[in-house]
């Protein structure tokens, strides 16, 4: 027999047996560069998808970092609702690496512009809208609240061994002065969009990874050791102000996370890459891995991507049947505000 | 008017006020059944039978013993007062001691809460033990009393010391707190078709806590001249005065 540079390479190596024939889970998919052990201390934040990131580790009893938890007798669906014990601390979804990045820099005494959003009289912390849904009732007491936020996120990074960071879309919307950006559209949930003041960004490679060695910078004080495990979102967008169809923007989107993780994970020892998004989009799921809406990711899918992280690092026994009841209970769906968006759809309008 | 008393050890205060109740309201006939806490809180209605289930024997004895039946038919009563369930109080509680409420102007350094969400919390706690409380009972109509703040005895550092009620005694915005949760409760009642009996005034010292005395001479439920003196259990006084209120509720007319 000839010899090949093939010859030698396992089964996973190999479309055929690698992913057609094989389970839409493959547990060999991930081989983690650095281990995670229920004594590892997770700092988690990103789209909606990483909510069940977070509440899978939890499920395992990983040391899931929550410096502004729900006290004891918050029920639930307030909880849920209002941003407590869904990520490190209620700074709600965090959808770019730039969103990231000016979080910590704020800590360090940066001053995003227009921190504050007002509709019919309440007002939102511009940064994180979705954490209090009816908005507060005065200015002061949005700033008073981020500033005790801060200190929490502070808190939550100086402890982290591990960031959990799913990145979640390449479009934002930003202020053209400042170059601040936003977690939603002007408009969406709370402000008002003035096209004088604000553009539209859709982030390329480059501009991904120059994000991410910011963020790096801005975190050393307050953490040099922590180390990074970048996922990737596989929900669509909800909508795209591109200008393109939505599909094509949606591959554009993810093409880039997913350029720009892998350019950042080869790059250090300290940054891993867990293909969540590729678990999702594989075609060998007999049925789609999407819910009705084709852009939920159906529960027991969530259930068994996170089964299969936790498997790769040891911990699938302990976590197996809580991760999965966790992910298939239809109450647990994520937040994403980015859904909101679907009301400006032009049948919505009407 | 046939009444029927349906509840936890709490309904010992009223069964021991029954002569009392009696001479203040000769035309109604009062029936009690009481279960303990828990056993209660498991306990749904079947058909109109209220009571443990058949298979539990234990309980079923403990049920002959202390109502002489092991289950109550419901049916034939005119009114049906519920007593003992807390309906998310403590759950409440315990969130406003954890937090300061944002919106208010007190500040004790502890995490912020915005009032929208600490009223979300107080309306989700209310409504699950609301839904849970109109479970137990079916389609029946009912009345429904909290189980009585407990004593100033639980204020001091002593045997008796209860939180979250406790640090209610200092709590800055306790009377707030209380005003709330009694509007979204009786809203969240009204919504399932039950009707909500306050705590008499006269029996409460303030917010979340009853008059001492009230708590001096509570008798076990199960067992007459058992005296337990803790600060959970209410006396025949407040078992009278809690009655009145009931039946104030019910249109019944005082013998003067």
């Amino acid at each position: 027999m000839t010899r090949s540079p093939y010859s030698s390479l396992p089964q996973r190596a190999f479309w055929r047996g690698g992913v057609a024939g094989a389970s839409p889970f493959p547990p060999d998919i991930y081989k983690p560069k650095f281990p995670v052990t229920r004594d590892t201390r997770v700092f988690t934040a990103g789209s909606c998808f990483a909510q069940h990131v977070g509440a899978a580790m939890k499920a395992a009893s990983i040391k899931v970092i929550d410096m502004e938890p729900a006290a004891p007798g918050l029920p639930p669906e307030t909880a849920k609702r209002f941003g407590y014990g869904i990520y490190s601390a209620r700074f709600g979804n965090i959808y770019t690496v730039k969103q990231f990045g000016q979080l910590v820099e704020e800590i360090h005494g940066a001053k995003p512009a227009l921190p504050v959003w007002e509709r019919n009289g309440r007002f939102w912390d511009a940064q994180r809208p979705g954490v209090e849904p009816e908005g507060l009732a005065s200015p002061e007491l949005v700033t008073e609240m981020r500033e005790q936020h801060l200190s929490a996120v502070a808190g939550a990074l100086r402890q982290a061994d591990v960031i959990v960071f799913t990145l979640g879309l390449t479009e934002a919307w930003e202020y053209k002065t400042s170059g601040t950006v936003y977690p939603t559209a002007p408009g969406t949930i709370a402000g008002d969009y003035d096209p004088e003041a604000f553009r539209f960004i859709n982030y390329g490679i480059i501009d991904i990874i120059e994000d991410f060695t910011a963020l790096q910078d801005a975190l050393a004080p307050l953490n040099p050791h922590a180390k990074w495990l970048l996922t990737v979102s596989p929900v669509p967008l909800a909508a795209t102000a591109s200008g393109q169809h939505v599909l094509p923007a949606t591959i554009r989107s993810k093409s880039v996370l997913r350029a720009a993780c892998d350019m950042l994970a080869e790059g250090s020892d300290d940054i891993d890459y867990f293909p969540s998004y590729e678990l999702v989009t594989s075609p060998a799921h007999g049925q789609s891995p999407f819910a009705e809406d084709l852009r939920s990711v159906r529960p027991e899918i969530v259930g068994r991507i996170m089964q299969t992280f936790l498997s790769a690092h040891g911990l699938a026994d302990a976590a197996g049947e809580d991760a999965q009841t966790d992910a298939a209970d239809p109450q647990n769906d994520a937040v994403c505000e980015d859904i909101l968006l679907d009301a400006f759809r032009p049948e919505s309008r009407e | 008017m046939k009444v029927a008393i349906v509840g936890t050890s709490n309904i010992g205060a009223l069964k021991y006020a029954a002569p009392r109740i009696a001479a203040l309201f000769p035309d109604i006939e009062v029936t009690f059944f009481g279960l303990p806490g828990g056993k209660f809180d498991m306990t749904r209605i079947k058909g109109t039978l209220f009571g443990p289930d058949r298979s539990d024997h234990k309980m079923s004895r403990l049920s002959r013993r202390v109502n002489g039946t092991p289950q109550i038919d419901l049916a034939p009563f005119d009114h049906i007062l519920a007593i003992g369930d807390m309906l998310g109080l403590p759950a409440c509680l315990h969130t406003a001691l954890h937090y300061d409420i944002a919106d208010w102007p007190a500040r004790s350094g502890k995490p912020l809460m915005s009032e929208p969400a600490f009223l979300s919390a107080m309306e989700e706690a209310i409504a699950l033990r609301a839904d849970h409380l109109r479970a137990q009972f079916g389609g029946l109509p009912l009345h429904a009393a909290l189980a009585p703040y407990p004593t100033t005895a639980v204020v001091p550092d002593s045997p008796l010391h209860h939180q979250p009620y406790a640090a209610m005694a200092t709590h800055p915005d306790a009377a707030r707190i209380e005003h709330l949760f009694h509007q979204r409760l009786i809203a969240a009642l009204q919504a399932r078709d039950i009707t909500f009996v306050a705590q008499p005034p006269e029996t409460i010292a303030q917010p979340f806590l009853t008059k001492e005395p009230y708590g001096i001479g509570s008798q076990d439920f199960r067992t007459e001249r058992v005296i337990l003196n803790d600060h959970r259990h209410m006396n025949a006084d407040f078992g009278a005065s809690l009655f009145q209120a009931f039946a104030l509720a019910i249109g019944a007319t005082r013998q003067t």
